[in-house]
């Protein structure tokens, strides 16, 4: 039974990992494969900061806050094992931001500790009438990535360094199921209009003074376009840009400015910090996370392909319950296939 | 007394920032810092500088919550200034735990830190031996920073600071018109006070910055304050103890009893051990005094015995010396003026 994921990001990678530690013992042939052009530090997670929060509305999409709890659960249970470290996680507490009251969010029992902000810390953030305080936890890409790529080479799983151009390019090879976590590229697979970049640019800074996480919200603009600032274990991202529809991948001067004066303004010392780096990335944006089976005929062939892609911003947050539903769907698949190998018959 | 001279005896956190409160309230002043020891070398550089009181058994409540809210209320401002990376002050957020429920729930600081509140059961379920906590948000002054930041502003108001072990206090009354004895431990000798006494502390500083809140156990004993770029795990309270050797036996203790809050830390890097001696005291000695001898008298203000909570407190009891140290100006001035007539 040959599996392929395509894409290595945090979906490929998580999604890899998840079905091999569920399927290995009860399939013995089962023979993984990651293939993607791009690896770790060279994907879109890895630019991501890696904190753990959704969006502000889930959209009445249960199914999406159910995934990002999985995760949050999933991860606070590994915060005290001797992996968190290399998994580059850890527990952070910050604030959220706005200039009127919000409803409370969909995640609001699954972080930690939430509760409105005080009128006194509120005094530290001029402009903002409103807000949130929280303890979630961080993710960070560049740790956690190489982090799955061990697990995953530990157990056999091969990985292959090429673009994948079809999905039959892979069944025409024997692959019997494809995992398609291709993220921003998906389109090149199979036209999907509902996916849609959602560019960020962020800049990479030294700030170990700062141990908060900031986010702030502009209701009118939309998500991620309002300054944020969130630390990390190795240097702080500033961040606040989220362009939809734009593809470029370079760093824009006028978004680096607006991202430096605004977090400037939000956090004054941070004007003594020191720029370190800067980056643009596509967020693989789409109304809701594609995470599905399709069944595609080859000839007389039923070949199988599992989407789990469009995780727009909230990948990290939402990696590991899709991981386990995109395992749910895999094991259906495995389920039709033994029904169709043996013929029915009683069943005990 | 155009210009009054003003001896500030300790380079610590409580003699800097003495002597900067006193250039505020006294521009006339001129105000000279000596000490035998400066930054890195007090016993301010191995605190990890938190914002979390200790409380003094016969200082009275309400004096302490007024030097610990004057102190939150300064450094909040210079946190969010441009200047809180180069002063090192910061926030901090995270949880002090308790074993067993503590028996007053409510601590006099509680509505000064931020976000002050109970723990969540959730939230417990990382501390599994600890049944009870306390989550709030405080601010944190890593040294050296923040001395190099008060000599800094204090060489910026034409203040000298001169390396000088003054042995006896009336060495400086030629020289002086008022002492200001910031002496922290010192004063035992200096001054021969022997309701102070040391609480010996050791710490380890770990590179572990992934450590983003601050852990305390209740008991005081076990820390885990994360500064700007170490973390300070603590500690001991060893009283009447002057060793300021570190000791092996101590170092593995501390680290396994913060791994223990902390099991991260197993990770932690560059382990540096420190040990400094609180200058202890049943209550902070924030007095004047006249010292006289052969006819000649030397005004004194003291500002001593912060014990385990000096930087908690060092602005508030700061403003309240030069308070005394004006008091004093005016003693002379109005004494000199009779000798006038």
């Amino acid at each position: 039974m040959r599996v392929a994921v395509i894409g290595a990001g945090v979906i490929g990678l998580s999604s890899a990992l998840c079905i091999h530690e569920q399927f290995h013992s009860l399939v013995p042939s089962l023979e993984l494969e990651v293939y993607a052009d791009h690896f770790t530090p060279h994907t879109t997670s890895d630019g991501a900061a890696g904190l753990w929060q959704p969006y502000l509305s889930d959209h009445g999409n249960l199914q999406e806050t159910l995934w990002n709890k999985e995760t949050f659960d999933y991860l606070l249970g590994h915060l005290h094992s001797p992996a968190a470290k290399e998994m580059g996680l850890f527990l952070i507490s910050g604030y959220n931001l706005f200039t009127e009251p919000v409803p409370d969010p969909s995640w609001k029992n699954i972080v930690l500790g939430f509760r409105n902000l005080t009128p006194k810390e509120l005094e530290l953030f001029p402009g903002y009438s409103y807000g949130w305080f929280n303890t979630a936890l961080m993710l960070e890409g560049r740790s956690y990535l190489p982090w799955l790529t061990n697990r995953l080479m530990q157990r056999g799983v091969k990985f292959f360094h090429k673009k994948v151009e079809s999905f039959q390019e892979l069944f025409a090879q024997g692959v019997d199921v494809v995992l398609n976590c291709s993220g921003m590229r998906a389109g090149d697979l199979q036209p999907d209009p509902e996916l849609q970049p959602g560019r960020g640019q962020i800049i990479k800074v030294l700030a170990p003074w700062v141990k908060h996480f900031i986010i702030t919200h502009d209701l009118k603009s939309g998500i991620y376009k309002s300054p944020y600032i969130i630390p990390g274990s190795e240097f702080t991202v500033l961040g606040g840009i989220y362009q939809h529809g734009n593809w470029s991948e370079e760093n824009s001067a006028k978004d680096h400015k607006s991202i430096w004066d605004s977090c400037c303004q939000l956090l004054p010392p941070l004007q003594k910090a020191k720029i370190v780096g800067e980056w643009s990335g596509l967020r693989p944006a789409r109304p809701s996370v594609r995470l599905e089976r399709e069944s595609i005929r080859l000839g007389n062939l039923q070949a199988e392909v599992i989407h789990n892609y469009g995780h727009g911003g909230f990948g990290i947050t939402i990696h590991w319950g899709c991981a386990m539903a995109a395992a749910r769907l895999f094991g259906s698949i495995l389920q039709e296939k033994k029904q169709q190998a043996s013929p029915p018959g009683p069943r005990l | 007394m155009a210009s009054p001279k003003v001896a500030v005896v300790g380079a610590g956190v409580i003699g800097l920032s003495t002597a900067l409160c006193i250039t505020e309230t006294c521009p006339s002043c001129s105000v000279t810092v000596l000490s035998d020891q400066f930054s890195p070398n007090t016993t301010s550089d191995v605190a990890a500088g938190m914002l979390i009181p200790h409380t003094y058994p016969d200082t009275p409540i309400h004096r302490q919550k007024q030097w610990f809210k004057e102190t939150f209320t300064y450094l909040f401002a210079i946190s969010s200034s441009a200047e809180a990376s180069e002063a090192g002050i910061h926030l901090v957020s995270g949880w002090q735990v308790f074993k067993s429920t503590p028996k007053e729930e409510l601590p006099f600081w509680s509505d000064i830190v931020l976000g002050f509140r109970p723990m969540s059961e959730a939230e417990l379920q990382k501390f599994p031996q600890h049944r009870f906590g306390q989550a709030f948000t405080t601010l944190k002054c890593d040294c050296p920073p923040y001395l190099l930041w008060l000599e800094k502003r204090l060489k910026a108001t034409g203040t000298q600071m001169y390396t000088r072990k003054v042995a006896d206090l009336w060495e400086l009354h030629s020289e002086y018109d008022i002492v200001v004895n910031c002496t922290g431990m010192g004063a035992h000798q200096l001054v021969g006070d022997k309701q102070l006494f040391p609480v010996r502390g050791q710490v380890l500083k770990a590179h572990a910055p992934w450590v983003k809140h601050f852990i305390r156990d209740g008991d005081g004993l076990t820390y885990i304050y994360p500064g700007i770029h170490r973390v300070t795990l603590g500690g001991t309270r060893e009283k009447g103890s002057w060793s300021l050797s570190p000791d092996p036996g101590t170092t593995r203790d501390i680290f396994d009893r913060c791994c223990s809050l902390e099991p991260s830390l197993q990770g932690a890097q560059d382990i540096e051990v420190k040990v400094g001696l609180r200058p202890s005291r049943q209550c902070v000695r924030v007095q004047r005094e006249v010292l006289s001898k052969g006819g000649v008298k030397l005004p004194v203000v003291h500002n001593y015995g912060h014990g385990a909570g000096g930087f908690s407190v060092h602005r508030g009891t700061a403003n309240e010396a030069a308070h005394l140290v004006g008091e004093c100006i005016s003693a002379l001035q109005g004494s000199s003026s009779r000798a006038k007539l």
